[in-house]
């Protein structure tokens, strides 16, 4: 068992990905406006005319319940990632979940997610970088659906 | 990260609400055989660990402190995974190196349990080097180092690791001292998903 860190980031280069099997264009139907929630305190907030968190009125951060089947996870290398939050919002990833988010021009996705050990794996440093990212890149998002956080400099 | 220790982060996709249908969460580092998680409908079953319950029992020879001498040799089970996990004595099995499996292979686990005969020089001593795997006719240690030192009539369980490609077709345990009396365990290999 290894327990020390190390510096594996060159060797671990991380991504985390959603693949996403279906692009169904800007059909929101699986969004309920009537959920928009503040990003930074979760509390509910107006969802006005035509609030779809698209993006349209650039000055109102709005967050809407992605209304997935939560909490669902599953195990890589002894540690088991679950994903506990999902929401969609157009804040901008860089502020989302400060005390004044800023409403961006995106429509984004955004996933809690927690780490943990399975039970009865040795703990070992250094290779799970989710672990220690909170923020990601501070990149204007693409088209393309794939989401990736930067594993820090220490790994 | 530490065991025990819960961590969180907020990951960011650039996604319309309608692209979930039929998503994915997809975990890996670029190399490594990546964990998939359905974002919508139900979350399936795992496929692994691949668990084969053996309980072959042979005498073979292990390293003492002069001659190799006999031992009983238990092959209790096979485990294929894609996560290295844990061996008799609670550590990490793939030590030094992330426990997944890289894409194009399969972790397989060899469960042994081991007693040693009547020693020529005060102990029994069975060792990862002399528990190897044949691939296809490459012969070669297991991942994990492992080393135990038993008296006379003593036993303890081991338990080894070996990266095998997902399409090997002839897989062969190798037991005992080299150049004394082996034994080989013919290993089937399953259907690998």
């Amino acid at each position: 068992m290894n327990r020390s860190r190390r510096p594996l980031a060159a060797a671990l280069a991380l991504v985390f990905a959603v693949l996403l099997a279906a692009c169904g264009g800007g059909d929101d139907s699986g969004a309920d406006p009537d959920t928009s929630t503040d990003a930074s305190s979760g509390d509910t907030v107006p969802a006005g005319e035509g609030d779809e968190a698209s993006g349209d009125d650039a000055d109102e951060v709005v967050t809407i319940d992605a209304d997935l089947d939560l909490p669902c996870s599953v195990t890589y290398a002894g540690v088991e990632i679950t994903i506990t939050g999902a929401t969609f919002s157009n804040a901008t990833p860089l502020s989302i979940g400060s005390d004044e988010p800023v409403a961006g021009d995106d429509e984004l996705l955004y996933l809690e997610v927690s780490t943990e050990f399975e039970d009865g794996f040795a703990g070992d440093d250094g290779f799970f970088p989710i672990g220690n990212s909170r923020s990601p890149p501070p990149t204007t998002p693409t088209s393309s659906p794939v989401a990736s956080t930067s594993p820090p400099s220490s790994l | 990260m530490k065991a025990g220790k819960v961590t969180s982060a907020v990951l960011v996709v650039d996604a319309a609400a309608a692209d979930l249908d039929g998503a994915d969460f997809v975990y890996d580092d670029g190399s490594r055989l990546a964990a998939v998680l359905p974002l919508t409908g139900s979350v399936p079953d795992d496929e692994y660990p691949l668990r084969t319950e053996v309980g072959e029992v042979v005498t073979v020879d292990f390293t003492t402190g002069c001659n190799p001498s006999p031992a009983e040799l238990t092959l209790v089970a096979l485990e294929w995974d894609v996560d290295g996990g844990v061996g008799a004595d609670g550590k990490k099995l793939a030590a030094g190196r992330s426990s997944r499996t890289l894409a194009d292979e399969r972790w397989l686990r060899a469960q042994f349990a081991v007693v040693a005969g009547p020693g020529e020089c005060g102990g029994t001593y069975p060792n990862h080097e002399q528990f190897r795997l044949s691939i296809d006719g490459l012969v070669g240690p297991p991942v994990n180092s492992y080393s135990l030192t038993l008296a006379d009539g003593a036993g303890a369980d081991l338990t080894f690791i070996y990266d095998v490609p997902v399409d090997a077709s002839e897989v062969v345990l190798v037991a005992g001292a080299d150049g004394a009396t082996t034994h080989e365990f013919a290993v089937k290999v399953p259907e690998l998903p």
